[in-house]
This record gives structure tokens, C-alpha cells and sequence, in this order.
């Protein structure tokens, strides 16, 4: 007895139409969780119209809500929302810590600092397939330890360089008033805000402390508390003052452009956005969306989406993999890295010098290689290390599924994964969960052979009632991949016999039958589920959580928004900017429900 | 309190090395065994030893009788230790039978803190979605008997530990929910371990006080930003809060006495901790940076993490070449692969021979460090390919000459029926001088092991 995420919530989280549940059914008609069971029952649309959480409506419905969202144990189900205009529905906002990434990034950019000091943090909790889920981020005595080593080997590199943190000269003016001057200044492009009277003065104490030795060591002493501090590295948010019976309100300015530079660039605000926030700036979509164009230009953006692309198709999975060289003569492990690299040029071009379309995305035969790359791929061009652009046979490649690192990277050491290839298509593009096999069964995969074909090796998981009901979701997706070996090369024959590519996708919006990567693709590029999946998908790295009922508005805005830019995945980052639950949050209650 | 005194020009011998192996301990130990003063007990330490996928209980169990029995072929190695061994048969892990997750995340889970899992969203292999640990782990409660007043209350290393993020990836749980996770780079041992170590005092002194200006200053930032905020946010800067807190005494705790006895040894050298084919070289250095932090007395408790529930390395150095969870699903059927996983266990069990004669080279009074510290060998799961949780494959080892109810060790411990794992946490609480009679999830205890 097992788990059938496919069939259930995941379905309904993803927005799509809620699949068949005849096929990948251990546990059909137990109950859902409940947060979900509104939705389910209306395929995919909330029924009843109640207003939560918004101004003028109706609290405690919001607070049950949420508490069932996040995984509480509400017991009856909680009412789905409709979207109605001029109510606000920003859904929960959490603190977010920093994870490692955007704490590396924060302290490059606040004191040029190189040293990269959060990789030696311990890993981040994943949830939902990202490293920045604000409810999986807590601390633990190891990380708040690092945070202090982290804290005093910055501070200390930092104060080498004075003229970099502060212009105050302590010989003209005294090591005080330059204490409180830096204080002032570059605690504000630390804590994001201007400080509190309260804040300056704690620090001030510290810097005193210091600064009976020398101003440095004040400022050193000072800096170290500052990157400790939760106002660094928390987002800390309350929102606007409410007006009075308001529950939602605006974000201020300056936490705008934490909110802002944190998606776009998962780093600390630039000059630009600190000056607009300190004009109160960044209060309108207008206001906002001008600066995400702006920001969207600046290179950091691109390490930002490289960051959700590693993620998002598990890019990692790259940094090693086993491959048998008498089976595989011409792979070695040198080329691991260079599937990495083509994968990050290729991502890089789609987004951000080419088409910059989802469709592209997924059918472009345009890639990126060296030489050895190259002459992996059968392709003439490139003639040194270096990478360049180059075009695949369209009739043999297309898009990113085709790219040797990815079907490498979904491939066996000894031979073709085609359960797993099509695990990767239902999970990471259609945004089905597969549950795992039931662990009482007796896993084993096929048994190698000379004669038979893989398909043919795979037969069990089609006549077997026990294995069918999930693989029939994924085998026939994954088989349509076979004209790929286990190491990502095309292959014309396996076994002396020629390669069936045939395959079938069920349960989807794409459902049907299709010869080959190609074909599949090019379904794929056309799935409203596929879309839909993507905009899910950036919605959770966008605002570090899941989806919540509550959400429902803000996912159609985004969806929306994406379409009518037919699907173009810059456009869709500026989208996530212009929704209920990016620019209001809920009024913090002391103690109260989130 | 006593500490193995090393005397500094044994440490500095070894420091001119460029990793802690086994010739600088020695070196360390044979010097130290010189300098070794009869001075008032030993501190008692508590040793969380793991493995994970299960074990083949047929070439685990001894044959014979409660003291006159003959190892298996996995325990064979500890022969030499076999009258500091206490092998137990028969536990169940209770606990890990009921709630949310798998069989590898529930046994992972309640392995140590005898509770079913909080619920999450990390899918297994089946059952339902689950989180973290429900409680805290046996190992922190004794940490909060005996550990406070070292530089760490408990240290927690990992060799190849993955699935961080998940129940599958931790050990130790200083509450529910919260894990301790274990640090697999020796290098970053070594500076959390080593650092200050060996300082000059007035350095020492001055670092010190810095430190705490800076320390309260944050924990009062953080005290100050508490009750604006709503109930999820406020528990998670609480518990960043009392973080700081315990950091602020451990450090204070380290500014005293623990230089003088122990200098900075060498940093580790370069080695690529997460290849597959150095783990039997990163588990070695990190059980030398453990015994030294036990000899040296920076901390009492700690956890040792072989790979993480769910491990999948590959034992190539054995000739093994399929991963370790992989092979636990086959068959009983498939002799070779029984063979593989009891040779995997053999190796395991040479690890754990490895720590135990580190250890009894540390004098310590009369005894040894060995005599003074009690080693648990668990795993989340008794048979891989059964995903089942009773007769868990458990070992206690080592000694508890120092502790506050000392064991008889050099026994096998044989029990029939259904007899909860709780009960043998309550039972280790109580050696460290804990009066419990439950732990756990109470419904799966009935009070202290019986016969241990």
C-alpha cells in the first residue's frame, strides 16, 4: 500500500486537470489532505467564493487555511477562493533565511568578498525541489557557529580595506562620529533598511568596545554583528502600517527591494534600489516591474535563473556519473563537465540572447560545444576548447531533453533508463509526483541481455498488475527516448536490432501516442500542462513556499501573464512581481497564525 | 575532572604533518600515555556509531549464552574487544513500526529518539509524506546531563552522509524537528574541533571578550525581534536565539582550560571527502579528529554517521561495485549478494574495531579512554530487503567504568517477544545517570531493558 501523489494533491498544486486516477491508484477515494479537498472535488477550480484574509474579510477563515496548507492538522476542510477584483489575497509570507547562494551572493556584493564562506555551510533543507523553502530553512548549532566564523573572517578581510566601508575619516572627525557614521550607512545596505535608534545604539556599544582598541577593530566588531544579525540574514518583512480592520497590506518600499533583488538576482539590493526604496518608490507594478526590466539586465540575473534552472531539472545529478567503458567506448569521464557547461550555455542562450521561449526551450536544435563535445555529438565546427554555437540535425535532436548531458545524466551505467526518463518528463515538466515502488516489493531491474531490446527487458512492468499502474505513466514516455544510449549518444541499432522510439504519454493533456525525443518535444512545447508546470515551478523558487488555495488568483495572474507573452520565460519572472502574493503581505499578529 | 594530558611537544611533533593519521595519534598517545596523571574520574562519553540499509541477522547473532558465547562472522573482528561488547538480540525498533514515512525514514528517525515522524513533505518509498524526527535523540538528552560544560556539547560527523534535508540524513536531534547535521568534510571538523586550541592565553583572553560583546549584541537583536512576529517565524528566531546562546557558553567554556592540554594539531590534507572511492580514507580521519576530541575532552558525546539511511556506496575497495542500498533489495535468494552485504558489515564492523583501539590507547587513569566511553552501533533498518524494524541488529561497545550506572559488559543478550528499542534508550539515559523510566513515544516502553 502506497502513496498516489500522482493522482492526488500534486495534480491539483500543479493547476492542471486533475489526471485519471484509475492508473497510478494505490489508494483511491482515502481522503486528500485536507487543504486540497475543495479544490479536488471542482477539478482544479475552488467552488465557493469566501473571502480570507483580505481587507474587510473574514480572518479566521484565512487562519484556517493556512494552517492546513502548511501542513497543519485542520480537520474540515477549508474553503477554496475565488478570485474576485478588489480583494487582496497575498497568501502566507514567512521569514526567509538565506540560503547559501544568496548569502555568498549578498556578502560579494556588500564587501567584494570572494571567498564564497557559505559553502561550507551545511546544505539547505530541499522542499518541493528547492534550496530556498522558507519553512524547511531553520538553523542549527553548527550553522550558527559558522555563521559567527563566517562573520569575523569577513569582517576581518573587510576592515583591511576601510575606504571601501566608510568615508568617515576618524583622524579629522574621531573614531565616534565616524563609529556612528558607518553605523548609520552601511548598517542600512546591510540590514536592507534604515536602522532604529535602539539598533544604532546596540551598536554603537559594541563599536565602543572595539574601538579601545582602534577604530578598525570597532568597525570590525560592529561588521561582525551586523552579518549575524537576523535583519541580514532573515527578510524580515511586517508591511506597511495598516490602516485600522486592515488584515493585507502593501509591502514599504524598502523590503520591496529586498523582495525584488533577492528573485531576480538572490542577492542584496544594488545603489539603484536602495535609492528608490529610500524615495518610497517601489509601491506601484508599475514602479516595480520598470525595476525588474531594469535589473532583469544586469548579468546577475542570469545566475539567479541558472540557480532555478540547476534545480529545477536537477542539474546536479551531472557533478558524477558512473558509465561502463566497454559498453559506452566513447564516453569519458572528461566530458561530464563539458555536458554541464552545454547545458548552462544552452539554457543561457534560450532565456537570454535567443528565442527566450518555453516552446524553444524544448524543440531548439541549437546548442552549444568544443571539440570534444562536438565530435561526441557528430557534429563538425568547433575546433579547440573553446564553445561555440552550433546547429544539430533537427531531424535527430531537439531541445533540451535531447542534450547529451541530460539523457547521460537519465541513463544506467550499463544501459538506458527509460523508467527514469520518463520520471523526469512526468515530475519535472508535468509536475506529477511519482510515488516511489512500494517498498514490500521485491525491486529488481531487468536482467542485461544480448538478444532482447530494452523494451522488450521492460515487458514486466507492462503485464504486471503491480508495476503497471505507475509505469504505464512513465515507461512508454521513456522509451520514446531509446534512440539514446545510457550515455546520452544516439545509437541506430541495440542488440543487431533496429531502435523502436515509439512511446505513448497517458494521463495528460498531451495524451497519446508519438514516435521519438523529437515528436515528444515537440507535444511537450505545446502542453498547456507543461506551462502551467513551469510557472508552478517558479512560483515556489519565486516565493520560497508552496501553493496555497489561497493562491489561486495569483496563480492565474502569473499564467496569465505568462501567456500573453507567449510563454516567454523573462516575461514570466516579471510576472511573478506583479501579483497579490509578491507585493502585500498579511499584518503580522505578535504570536498570532501566519 | 581528568584529562588525557598530551603533552605539547607530542602535539607539535604532529603538527608538522599534513593530515592527522594514525602515525601522529600514535606519536600523540605514546607521549601522552608518558605524561598520564592518576588524578581524580574520568568523564564518561557516549558514542553514536551508524550504519545504515540493515544487516543479515543470521551472520550477525552469536550462538552460545548470555557470557559464553562465540561472535558471528560480521562481529568476528571485535574478538579482541569481545568482553567490552554487549550484543544485543531480540530489540525491536517499536516506534518505527507506526505514523508517517517509509520503513527507512521511520526507522531512521525513531532510531534514536524512539518517535514516529513529524509530518512533512519528503515522499519515501512508501507510506505517507513525512518530516523530520518527532523528539529528541538519546544522544542530545545525555549531551544535556554531561556535555554542557565542554567546548561542544556534542559533535556530529558524517562520512558521506547524504540526503541532508530529509529524516534519511540525520542521526542526532537536539528537539523535533530539529536536526544536528553531521559534517562530512574532516577539514571542517577539524576547525570547529581545533580552532583556538592551542592559542596563547592573552590571545585567547582577548578573542574571548570580543567575542561575547559581539555575541550579545546579536542575541539581543534577536531576543528584540521575537515578539513582533507571528508563531512560525518567532519559534525559528527563538531557536536561532538559544543557538546563539549555547555558542556564547561553549566558547566561553573553551577559553579556559582546554588549550593548555591540547595544542591545534595539523589541519587534515586535501582529500575529496565526497568521492566514493576515499570514504574508507575520510572515515579513518574522522574517527582520529573523534578520538582526539574525546581524549582532549572538547566534548563527551558525539555520532558518527556511515552514509545516510538509504546509503547507496559503493564498497569498490571490498570489490563491490553495486551501491550498498541497491544490493540491500535483493533476495535472500541471491547468495552473492548476501555475501556482499555480510562483507559490508565485516567491514563496518573492522571500523568500529579501528575506533575501539584508537581509543583504548588513550589513557585515562587506571584505564583507557575506551573503558570510559559507551559506543552504540545501530541502524535504521534489522534486513534491508525486508524494510523491517524488529531484532535490530544493536551493539553496545566500549565501557562505562565512569559512568553514573555502569553496564557489565562482555555479554550477549538474547530476548524473545516483542521487547521495544525505547526501552534500551531508557536504559542508556539511565547509565548517564538520567532517572527516566520512559522515552520516546511512551506507548512503545515499558521502562529500562531488562537483564542489561
Amino acid at each position: 500500500m502506497y502513496r498516489t501523489s500522482l493522482c492526488t494533491w500534486q495534480a491539483i498544486l500543479c493547476g492542471v486537470p486533475l489526471l485519471t486516477a484509475a492508473a497510478c491508484s494505490g489508494r483511491i477515494g482515502e481522503p486528500e489532505p485536507p487543504a486540497y479537498r475543495a479544490y479536488d472535488a471542482n477539478g482544479g477550480r475552488p467552488a465557493a467564493p469566501v473571502v480570507a484574509a483580505a481587507n474587510g474579510g473574514n480572518a479566521a477563515a484565512s487562519s484556517q487555511a493556512a494552517s492546513a496548507a502548511s501542513g497543519g492538522s485542520g480537520g474540515s476542510a477549508p474553503v477554496a477562493l475565488d478570485c474576485m477584483p478588489g480583494v487582496l489575497r497575498p497568501g502566507p509570507s514567512y521569514l526567509r533565511r538565506l540560503n547559501r547562494f544568496e548569502y555568498n551572493n549578498s556578502v560579494h556584493d556588500l564587501l567584494a568578498d570572494t571567498t564564497r564562506p557559505a559553502d561550507a555551510f551545511p546544505p539547505e533543507e530541499k522542499s518541493l525541489g528547492f534550496d530556498n523553502n522558507a519553512t524547511a530553512l531553520g538553523t542549527s548549532p553548527a550553522l550558527v557557529e559558522q555563521y559567527l566564523n563566517a562573520a569575523e573572517a569577513l569582517a576581518a578581510n573587510a576592515v583591511k580595506n576601510l575606504g571601501r566601508l566608510t568615508t568617515c575619516d576618524p583622524a579629522s572627525k574621531g573614531a565616534a562620529a565616524c563609529g556612528d557614521d558607518f553605523i548609520q550607512s552601511f548598517g542600512k545596505k546591510v540590514y536592507r533598511r534604515p536602522l532604529s535608534s535602539e539598533e544604532r545604539s546596540a551598536l554603537r556599544s559594541v563599536f565602543d568596545v572595539g574601538a579601545q582598541t582602534d577604530f578598525a577593530t570597532g568597525v570590525r566588531l560592529t561588521l561582525e554583528v551586523m552579518l549575524q544579525s537576523p535583519a541580514f540574514l532573515y527578510r524580515v518583512e511586517f508591511g506597511a502600517a495598516p490602516q485600522s480592520g486592515e488584515r493585507v497590506v502593501r509591502l514599504t518600499s524598502h523590503e520591496m527591494a529586498s523582495r525584488l533583488s533577492y528573485l531576480v538576482w538572490q542577492s542584496t539590493p544594488d545603489a539603484e534600489l536602495q535609492a528608490r526604496a529610500d524615495q518610497d518608490a517601489l509601491r506601484t507594478p508599475d514602479q516595480i516591474g520598470a525595476q525588474v526590466e531594469r535589473m532583469l539586465n544586469d548579468p546577475r540575473a542570469r545566475g539567479s535563473v541558472a540557480h532555478f534552472h540547476d534545480q529545477w531539472l536537477q542539474l546536479d545529478r551531472l557533478a558524477s556519473l558512473d558509465k561502463d567503458a566497454q559498453l559506452y567506448p566513447a564516453y569519458t569521464p572528461d566530458l561530464l563537465p563539458l555536458m554541464r557547461e552545454e547545458l548552462r550555455l544552452y539554457l543561457d542562450y534560450i532565456v537570454w540572447t535567443g528565442p527566450g521561449t518555453l516552446d524553444a526551450l524544448l524543440t531548439s536544435p541549437v546548442t552549444f560545444a568544443n571539440q570534444k563535445l562536438a565530435s561526441y555529438y557528430g557534429v563538425s565546427g568547433p575546433t579547440s576548447d573553446q564553445f561555440q554555437q552550433v546547429t544539430l540535425d533537427d531531424k535527430r535532436y531537439a531541445g533540451l531533453l535531447t542534450r547529451s548531458g541530460i539523457m547521460a545524466m537519465l541513463g544506467k551505467p550499463n544501459q538506458t533508463d527509460p523508467v527514469h526518463r520518463g520520471k523526469f518528463v512526468r515530475e519535472q515538466l508535468l509536475c506529477n509526483q511519482m510515488p516511489p515502488p512500494p517498498a514490500n516489493l521485491m525491486i529488481k531491474a531487468p536482467e542485461l541481455s544480448a538478444t532482447l531490446s530494452t523494451r522488450e527487458r521492460f515487458t514486466q512492468h507492462r503485464t504486471d498488475p503491480a508495476c503497471n499502474g505507475c509505469h504505464q505513466l512513465m515507461d512508454p514516455i521513456g522509451l520514446g527516448f531509446e534512440a539514446f544510449d545510457g550515455a546520452g549518444r544516439l545509437r541506430t541499432q541495440e542488440n543487431g536490432q533496429a531502435i523502436d522510439t515509439t512511446g505513448e504519454v497517458a494521463s495528460s493533456d498531451i495524451t497519446g501516442p508519438f514516435d521519438g525525443a523529437i515528436e515528444l518535444s515537440s507535444k511537450l512545447a505545446g502542453s498547456e500542462q507543461v506551462r502551467q508546470c513551469v510557472a508552478t515551478s517558479w512560483f515556489r523558487y519565486a516565493y520560497g513556499r508552496g501553493e496555497t488555495p489561497e493562491d489561486a488568483c495569483t496563480i492565474d495572474q502569473v499564467q496569465a501573464r505568462f501567456r500573453d507573452a507567449d510563454y516567454d520565460l523573462k516575461s514570466l519572472i516579471v510576472a511573478l512581481t506583479q501579483t497579490d502574493a509578491f507585493q502585500y503581505r498579511r499584518v503580522v499578529t505578535p504570536g498570532g497564525t501566519q | 575532572m581528568k584529562r588525557a594530558r598530551l603533552s605539547r611537544r607530542a602535539l607539535l611533533r604532529g603538527a608538522g604533518g599534513i593530515a592527522i593519521g594514525l602515525p601522529f595519534l600514535d606519536a600523540m598517545l605514546r607521549e601522552g600515555r608518558a605524561a598520564a596523571q592518576p588524578t581524580a574520574a574520568a568523564p564518561q562519553r557516549f558514542v553514536v556509531f551508524f550504519s545504515p540499509d540493515g544487516s543479515i541477522r543470521e551472520n550477525w547473532t552469536p550462538t552460545g549464552t548470555e557470557t559464553n558465547f562465540q561472535l558471528s562472522r560480521i562481529l568476528a573482528p571485535l574478538a579482541p574487544h569481545k568482553q567490552r561488547l554487549i550484543v544485543l538480540d531480540g530489540v525491536d525498533n517499536e516506534a518505527a513500526k507506526h505514523g508517517l514515512g517509509d520503513d527507512h525514514m521511520r526507522g531512521m528517525g525513531a532510531m534514536l529518539t524512539g518517535i514516529e515522524l513529524l509530518p512533512g513533505s519528503t515522499q519515501g518509498g512508501a507510506g505517507d509524506p513525512a518530516g523530520l524526527a518527532g523528539g529528541i535523540s538519546v544522544d542530545q538528552k545525555i549531551a544535556g546531563q554531561i556535555g554542557g560544560s565542554n567546548k561542544l556539547k556534542s559533535l556530529e560527523l558524517g562520512v558521506q552522509a547524504g540526503s541532508a534535508g530529509t529524516v534519511w540524513g540525520y542521526t542526532a536531534y537536539a528537539a523535533a524537528g530539529q536536526a544536528l547535521p553531521p559534517v562530512n568534510d574532516p577539514a571542517a571538523i577539524f576547525s570547529r574541533v581545533f580552532t583556538d586550541v592551542g592559542s596563547g592565553q592573552s590571545a585567547l583572553a582577548k578573542l574571548a571578550a570580543e567575542r561575547k560583546s559581539v555575541l550579545d549584541a546579536v542575541a539581543a537583536s534577536y531576543g528584540a525581534l521575537s515578539p513582533k512576529l507571528g508563531s512560525a517565524d518567532k519559534q525559528k528566531i527563538d531557536q536561532h536565539f538559544t543557538q546563539i546562546r549555547e555558542l556564547e557558553q561553549r566558547l566561553g567554556a573553551a577559553a579556559t582550560p582546554v588549550g593548555q592540554a591540547c595544542v591545534k594539531p595539523a589541519a587534515p590534507g586535501s582529500l575529496d571527502f565526497r568521492a566514493n572511492d576515499n570514504f574508507p580514507a575520510v572515515g579513518k580521519l574522522q574517527m582520529d579528529l573523534l578520538v582526539m576530541a574525546l581524549a582532549c575532552d572538547l566534548t563527551r558525546v558525539a555520532s558518527l554517521q556511515w552514509e545516510n539511511s538509504v546509503g547507496d556506496a559503493r564498497f569498490t575497495w571490498l570489490g563491490i561495485d553495486r551501491g550498498h542500498h541497491d544490493m540491500s533489495h535483493d533476495a535472500d535468494s541471491n547468495g552473492d549478494t548476501l555475501e556482499k552485504l555480510t562483507q559490508i558489515n565485516i567491514w563496518y564492523a573492522q571500523q568500529l574495531l579501528y575506533l575501539m583501539d584508537a581509543m583504548a590507547k588513550v589513557p585515562e587513569g587506571d584505564g583507557t579512554l575506551l573503558d570510559n566511553t559507551l559506543i552504540f552501533w545501530c541502524n535504521e533498518l534489522s534486513r534491508g530487503n525486508v524494510h523491517s524494524h524488529p531484532e535490530m541488529p544493536y551493539l553496545l561497545a566500549g565501557g562505562t567504568a565512569a559512568a553514573a550506572q555502569p553496564l557489565t559488559m562482555g555479554r550477549f543478550l538474547s530476548y524473545s517477544g516483542s521487547v521495544p528499542h525505547n526501552n534500551l534508550l531508557v536504559s542508556l539515559l539511565n547509565v548517564f545517570g538520567l532517572p527516566d523510566k520512559t522515552f520516546g513515544n511512551p506507548a512503545y516502553c515499558s521502562g529500562p531493558l531488562a537483564r542489561l
